[in-house]
């Protein structure tokens, strides 16, 4: 975002610059509206940028170097998206309603906080991130988990049914990443990790010290660490992700919304 | 040998190995996790001794759970089973299948065990997509994309257009939703009936669907077929009728381009994509019925629905009229007006030869050219205003002025003030130009030959209609003409009444039959009812009519008291009215506007723009920006 000297925010700042004092100087009858010659070029100049901005789906996927980089265009993306707002409202003149226009400018607005969001998640979460990782890695986590899996195995074979289905519900029902919900909470209070360590500790009170128990118990808290850091690091990951599920899907539905306001407004010219 | 135990696995390239059985010499043997298990399977989810398989004299196998959990047998659970190994029964604990069958070498039972594959296994590293990213979550953005798309595709376009191809429109109103704003209370029963003005896809909004509802028409059938459609639509009973300003086609010549050069891109733009600044649509705004009303101060009024469209005018009156004549080619009787200063003369009707027995026939002629207007009379407007003439000394002795004769005293107002009645002999002149021959009895003006049938009706024809009535103005006028005393109103004296100064000659030109009968005519009158027919004149505006001190100032303008010749055309130059509209108040204490609006209308130019209305509530907010279009049936004009 800071590419170029903020290259991009300097030019979105003068595009809103120049579009605010336009849209003071001329006097539109009997008010501002899309209508007008500026209402008109201030549509067309956010259409344009309305599609411009959507490429960047397609952009992102091939990376380049220069002023033409994929960092300058999302410089670029971030800034002229914002100045969208306000190129939008003064095309609009400030007027709203229940129809298609509005709907349109809705879904734009939609787009630009879920964007306004995704940027900011990624200026403050990869820190997280990387502060929860360590020196570990995704695949180093689930590795330990299926050695911790396979250890408890063979651990329990020892035991009694009972504590060994509690062992299975930790080896054969424990989700990682877990739910929507479980991710975006990072409350994973139905895990059957934690059930399974919570039956042991019922089980350990009412029978006699046995060994195998004990390291099956110890096993499964080992787990449990290593899921808590992988769930705390998908909750973040979710967080970095989930803006991006309203601002493409909703992107999509501007697009068409857009269409249709351009297309009626000229087929009921 | 009772059982034989074989494992089997499978190698990394999927082939089987059958290990070397394990053989059990017992009647039973146990299967479980635990160690002491014959056969042991090490999987959590099968008990520690989870059955036993005992083989029977008779050649089959028992199974039995030995607690709660059950087994699988060939896909059933079941807590007890008894099998015949040569069936090939299989048993399913946990993840591990065992298939009994016969030994053929040894007729032991042999125990094959196999272990499924895909275990579960959450951990794998496969998964690592799926539990690290959000999509592991059943989210995907691609469908839910889509599908937003094509509903707002559908939903906000398809359907409208399919709509209006197949005239649904009007019932399911799926064209609503694109609706930019309100129509004004006015239009309002139109909200749903999109079609009614947006009549072609992709065209603007053209004159032609404003004048379905709004044209002006004199043929009863079209002014009912309009009728019938604005009922049909919903509309109100009544509807402003309009005209247009001039043809069409010539008013889109006469538009000239903006002058700025940014208007003049703009006007490129619309005359390029065909939509004209020249149509009723680019004055007469609609879907903004909810701007709010400005106030007389130019601040936005409360916000209430408007009554009608907004009215933003689009060109000025001088923008089209100066140097018109250029633009429409010379083929315009109009002439060039840049400004007030050089508005042209007057150019009134006036009829400029004198009028024979048929009505008189109108021309304009500017008043530069001193027009004559016949109006087939002898009169001078000297004679009667002279104060110390014959008229004004007849009038006071009929005590009927207390000296001259005033403008008034023949001219009369019309209802409305702003213009005057034709005058009318009998009204007008015979209080002093009496008609009566006898008491009570007039002759009727207008008509010769009827004048003739009611003397012979009232007077017989004879002598004795001097006995019956004493002298009047009739008779004495007679006997004045004839130098006879005692003349009766016979043949000759008929004769007299048309004769040269007889009672109509004073004021007619008369045409005496040629056959030396009676049937006597009289020239025709012109009174030019309206001598500027694309300006108005209001004479009930005080100013126009009476001095600041309260004297009327009819002379002021019309130079009555001094026209000798009844020829002689009374209206003042425009130079008249210019000294007071265009001028300041501190040149001239009557200063007056000198806009276009003061004469002049957009849709019927020969009347003056009405001014908005007074308020009646001093709060209530007046559009400044709207000025109301005054409505006259006037005759279309030409180029």
């Amino acid at each position: 975002m800071q590419d170029g000297n903020y290259r991009w925010l300097w030019v979105a700042l003068a595009l809103c610059a120049v579009s605010i004092a336009a849209y003071m100087m001329i006097d539109a009858t009997p008010r501002p509206r899309g209508g007008t010659m500026y209402g008109y070029i201030m549509g067309t100049i956010g259409a344009l940028l309305i599609v411009w901005l959507a490429l960047f789906g397609i952009r992102k996927r091939l990376i380049t170097r220069g002023v033409y980089s994929l960092k300058a265009w999302l410089s670029a993306h971030v800034y002229l998206g914002l100045s969208l707002l306000i190129i939008a409202t003064l095309h609009a003149g400030f007027h709203f309603g229940w129809n298609i226009h509005t709907l349109a400018y809705v879904l734009m607005v939609l787009v630009i906080v879920s964007g306004m969001f995704g940027a900011a998640v990624y200026v403050t979460l990869p820190v997280e991130l990387s502060k929860n990782r360590g020196e570990t890695t995704q695949t180093q986590w689930l590795e330990t988990i299926r050695s911790l899996d396979s250890q408890l195995r063979e651990a329990a074979q020892p035991l009694d049914r009972q504590e060994a289905d509690l062992v299975r519900l930790s080896t054969e029902n424990t989700s990682i990443g877990g739910s929507f919900w479980n991710r975006l909470t990072g409350n994973y209070s139905n895990c059957n990790t934690l059930r399974a360590v919570e039956g042991l500790e019922r089980l350990k009170r009412s029978r006699p010290a046995n060994t195998a128990l004990d390291q099956v118990d110890s096993l499964l808290r080992r787990k449990q660490e290593t899921l808590a850091q992988a769930r705390r690091h998908i909750r973040i990951k979710t967080l970095l992700e989930l803006w991006l599920y309203i601002h493409v899907p909703v992107t999509f539905a501007l697009l068409a919304a857009l269409t249709a306001h351009i297309v009626s407004v000229f087929f009921y010219w | 040998m009772t059982f034989a135990v074989r494992s089997i696995t499978r190698s990394t390239t999927g082939a089987e190995i059958v290990h070397r059985p394990q053989v059990h010499e017992s009647e039973t043997i146990t299967v479980g996790r635990g160690s002491d298990c014959e056969v042991r399977l090490p999987d959590l989810a099968v008990s520690l001794r989870h059955a036993t398989l005992t083989r029977n004299a008779s050649g089959t196998v028992t199974v039995t759970a030995l607690g709660s959990e059950p087994f699988d047998v060939n896909g059933q659970f079941t807590a007890k089973a008894e099998l015949k190994p040569s069936d090939k029964p299989t048993l399913t604990f946990g993840s591990h299948v065992l298939t009994l069958g016969e030994n053929p070498d040894d007729g032991s039972v042999l125990v094959d065990v196999n272990r499924l594959e895909g275990a579960p296994d959450a951990a794998a590293a496969e998964n690592e997509r799926g539990i690290f990213e959000l999509a592991g979550a059943g989210l995907q953005k691609r469908p839910v994309a889509w599908a937003f798309a094509l509903i707002a595709l559908l939903v906000g376009l398809v359907w409208p257009i399919a709509a209006y191809i197949t005239h649904a429109n009007r019932t399911i109103h799926a064209d609503k939703q694109w609706s930019s704003g309100p129509l004004s209370k006015s239009h309002a029963f139109l909200n749903g009936n999109c079609q009614a003005c947006h009549v072609k896809a992709f065209v603007s909004v053209r004159d032609e669907a404003c004048l379905a509802c709004h044209q002006a028409t004199k043929t009863p059938q079209d002014a009912a077929a309009i009728k019938a459609r604005n009922h049909d639509w919903g509309g109100p009973e009544k509807v402003s009728l309009i005209r247009d300003h001039a043809d069409h086609e010539a008013l889109m010549r006469a538009a000239p381009l903006p002058r700025d050069p940014i208007g003049a891109i703009q006007a490129i733009f619309r005359r390029t994509f065909n939509r004209p600044n020249e149509r009723c649509a680019s004055c007469h705004l609609e879907h903004l019925a909810d701007t709010p009303v400005k106030n007389a101060n130019g601040t936005p009024g409360p916000a209430q629905p408007r009554e009608t469209p907004v009215l933003r005018l689009t060109n000025t009156c001088v923008g089209c009229h100066d140097r018109i004549r250029e633009r429409l080619s010379g083929a315009t009787a109009l002439r060039d007006t840049p400004d007030w200063r050089h508005h042209p003369e007057f150019r009134p009707f006036t009829a400029r030869t004198p009028v024979g027995s048929a009505p008189a026939r109108l021309f304009r002629t500017s008043l530069v050219e001193h027009p004559s207007d016949y109006s087939g009379l002898i009169f001078s407007h000297k004679a009667h205003l002279d104060p110390s003439g014959g008229v004004a000394r007849m009038a006071v002795g009929l005590r009927l002025s207390t000296g001259a004769l005033a403008c008034a005293d023949c001219h009369r107002p019309t209802k409305d003030g702003r213009g005057f009645l034709p005058v009318e002999m009998t009204r007008d002149c015979s209080s002093c130009h009496s008609l009566a021959y006898a008491p009570g009895r007039n002759l009727p003006h207008g008509h010769p030959d009827k004048v003739i049938a009611a003397m012979e009706a009232g007077g017989g024809g004879g002598s004795h209609a001097a006995e019956r009535s004493p002298p009047n103005f009739l008779t004495r006028l007679i006997s004045s003409i004839t130098g006879r005393a005692d003349v009766s109103p016979a043949p000759t004296g008929y004769r007299a009444l048309f004769a040269p100064k007889g009672l109509c000659a004073e004021c007619h030109v008369v045409i005496a039959p040629t056959n030396g009968g009676l049937d006597y005519k009289i020239r025709a009158v012109n009174q030019t009812a309206r001598y500027l027919p694309w300006g108005d004149f209001n004479h009930s505006i005080h100013a126009h009519q009476r001095h600041p001190n309260g004297e009327p100032n009819c002379a002021e303008c019309h130079t009555a008291p001094d026209s000798d010749r009844p020829e002689e055309l009374l209206l003042p130059r425009i130079a008249e009215c210019a000294s007071c509209h265009g001028r300041t108040k501190d040149k001239t204490p009557q200063a007056a506007s000198a806009d276009c609006a003061e004469c002049h209308s957009y849709h019927a130019p020969g009347v003056a723009t009405a001014k908005p209305k007074a308020k009646t509530n001093p709060g209530a907010p007046v559009d400044a920006d709207a000025k109301a279009v005054a409505f006259a049936d006037l005759p279309r004009r030409t180029f």
